[in-house]
């Protein structure tokens, strides 16, 4: 069997364990370990030890339960809830101001949290009943909180980005710094796709939250002062460089714990409501990537990814076709795949190609993140909608699904203008990093 | 979780427990981590004096603390699955799926936790230490090994209770 009839028997098999339920982390890790086994079966064994083992103990890597930590902390602690009302204070009166609140707020929580279920839950929790007592449709209210939530991937700190550039091998914090201005821009056109929806339909928001005095309003601004410091000096220490991505979410996680000790919310319930819910995102992620290490190296000793190149060479396609053909790869996929499985299965094959091409990988991360974002929320498995589901009962999937689709195709503009200009996403880490 | 006849039952109680005490060494271990970063942070900007190693320890914090979660993890159903198969099928079909499911992750979570066994019981013969501080990798491996080993057991006791579910619902099956 040559190499590549491996490694797409090896996908397909992958695929059949994905169907049949089989959680992603181990199914790579099977398919890898089975994979290296034809190959070189006495390298089996020591490949998985050494990547379990290499990735459970990778200091980069160390940022992601700092970081899960802190967005907890930030949960419990009511830092969000401060941040859902400086918004709701600023935007609540407007047409559709309350929703365009769910998704300032949304993206502010995403800056402390690198998890859009996190984000989702959150804000979702204290913007739904606001938003149902103004009497919003429950499609545009739904589907603002679940895509709002997406931009936790993206918005740094990015559990995405982390994981992208362990497999890729890019700077963590050049691709943060990365993720920040198409953050902004998201945010912009996510609120410009729900001002649009009102004045087509003004029934969608027939009401509007009274107008807040400019006092309240900055004082419910300072209110959430924690939370912007926060988010101010860890984000911007690493812009400023004057602390690694791993040494920001420790000061993140340090200061989000000393906010929650002087609000008195440090009972014994929320300590061990955070460490659990830590330690579950710490899990879940850690098994994906045990598994992803595994396969890549599988991936990796069959050569396909040589061949794939030599291949698409052939085709004589630019170097951006490649990359729009991938990016439609990835949103298809996102409809049926978990983001991170995406995202694991996919950069090993697609990395050598755009390397070839001389893609720039940074700029690539940021297309890949937001594709995966529309998978969020895309049916019939987008997981957002699954969350917002939870939390809004009465209100159906199908009215749920019906309220993304102005964010989706927001998502996809904001991909064009990534396209069109990279320098949105590469001005920040070129400026940081030269 | 729905009721399920004794012996599961208590095997179930046993495994919480057991996933307890991962979570407990496993959250201790990260606010070792978030501790050490503090400190390192603190001694290398504010006191101008790097603490030389500290790097070692936070990594050995982490496998300490992903050893637990994923532990816990699995006990708490907290690894992703993609759940399309329940959109086409029923439970006559998604029974037998999830019992080769379980049966396959626990061959290749034993085979990991072998792996790893035998890897990190070479310990210093083979030069596996951390690169500053010589800490031994050993046991660190073996709180990995012991992750994995729970997580296949796991995965064994909910394939017993899927199958003595057979004709009804399985209290384990992955839900939207």
């Amino acid at each position: 069997m040559t190499g590549t009839t491996l490694a797409l028997a090896g996908f397909a098999l992958l695929f059949i364990l994905l169907f049949i339920r089989m959680p992603v982390g181990t199914s790579m890790m099977l398919v890898g370990a089975a994979g290296i086994w034809m190959i070189r079966p006495q390298a089996s064994l020591p490949v998985m030890a050494t990547e379990i083992f290499g990735e459970a103990s990778s200091y980069p890597l160390t940022i992601l339960p700092l970081f899960i930590l802190m967005g907890n902390l930030a949960g419990i602690s009511g830092m969000s809830r401060d941040l859902y009302s400086a918004a709701h204070a600023w935007f609540g009166h407007m047409k559709g101001g309350l929703a365009s609140a769910t998704i300032v707020g949304c993206a502010g929580f995403s800056a402390l949290s690198g998890s859009s279920l996190a984000a989702a839950l959150t804000m979702g929790r204290v913007s739904l009943p606001e938003m149902q007592r103004y009497s919003y449709d429950n499609s545009l209210a739904t589907g603002a909180i679940a895509a709002g939530g997406t931009l936790g991937i993206l918005i740094p700190p990015s559990a995405g980005f982390v994981v992208y550039a362990i497999l890729t091998e890019e700077s963590i914090g050049r691709l943060f710094m990365a993720g920040v201005l198409p953050g902004l821009l998201l945010t912009l056109s996510f609120i410009l796709a729900i001002w649009l929806v009102v004045f087509r339909d003004p029934m969608k928001a027939p009401q509007a939250a009274q107008a807040v005095p400019l006092g309240e309003r900055f004082s419910a601004l300072v209110r959430a002062s924690w939370i912007v410091g926060i988010i101010v000096l860890t984000i911007g220490g690493i812009y400023a460089g004057v602390f690694s991505a791993v040494e920001a979410a420790g000061i993140g996680a340090f200061l989000a714990f000393l906010v929650t000790v002087i609000r008195g919310a440090l009972t014994w319930e929320n300590i061990k409501g955070v460490t659990t819910g830590t330690l579950k995102a710490t899990g879940t992620v850690f098994l994906i990537l045990f598994g992803a290490f595994v396969f890549k190296t599988f991936i990796g000793f069959t050569g396909v990814t040589v061949a794939l190149t030599a291949w698409i060479g052939t085709l004589g396609l630019s170097p951006v076709e490649v990359v729009l053909a991938i990016l439609a790869v990835f949103i298809v996929l996102g409809m049926f795949l978990d983001g991170f499985a995406i995202l694991v299965l996919t950069v090993p094959l697609v990395q050598p190609i755009l390397q070839s091409m001389g893609v720039d990988l940074i700029w690539f991360g940021v297309l890949m993140v937001i594709a995966l974002e529309m998978g969020l929320i895309s049916p019939p498995v987008g997981i957002n909608v699954f969350v917002v589901k939870g939390i809004a009962e009465g209100v159906s999937l199908n009215t749920i699904f019906k309220g993304i689709w102005p964010f989706w195709f927001a998502m996809l503009a904001v991909i064009l203008l990534i396209v069109l200009f990279p320098q949105i996403a590469l001005v920040l880490p070129t400026t940081m990093f030269g | 979780m729905k009721a399920m006849s004794s012996p599961f039952s208590r095997l179930e109680q046993g495994a919480g427990r057991i996933a307890g005490l991962f979570a407990a060494v496993g959250g201790a271990a990260l606010f070792v981590l978030a501790l050490v970063t503090i400190v390192s942070v603190f001694w290398r900007y504010v006191l101008r004096d790097p603490i030389f190693g500290i790097e070692d320890i936070s990594t050995m914090a982490l496998s300490v603390a992903v050893a637990g979660a994923v532990a816990y993890g699995a006990h708490k159903g907290a690894h992703v699955s993609v759940n399309v198969i329940a959109m086409i099928a029923g439970r006559r079909v998604t029974r037998v799926t999830d019992a080769a499911a379980r049966v396959l992750n626990t061959g290749i979570l034993g085979l990991a936790a072998y792996a790893l066994f035998k890897k990190g019981s070479c310990g210093i013969a083979c030069g596996a230490m951390t690169s500053n501080l010589g800490l031994l990798h050993q046991p660190f491996y073996y709180g990995l090994v012991a992750a994995m080993a729970f997580y296949a057991l796991v995965q064994v006791l909910h394939l017993c209770i899927g199958l003595a579910h057979w004709a009804g619902d399985d209290p384990n099956e992955i839900a939207d």
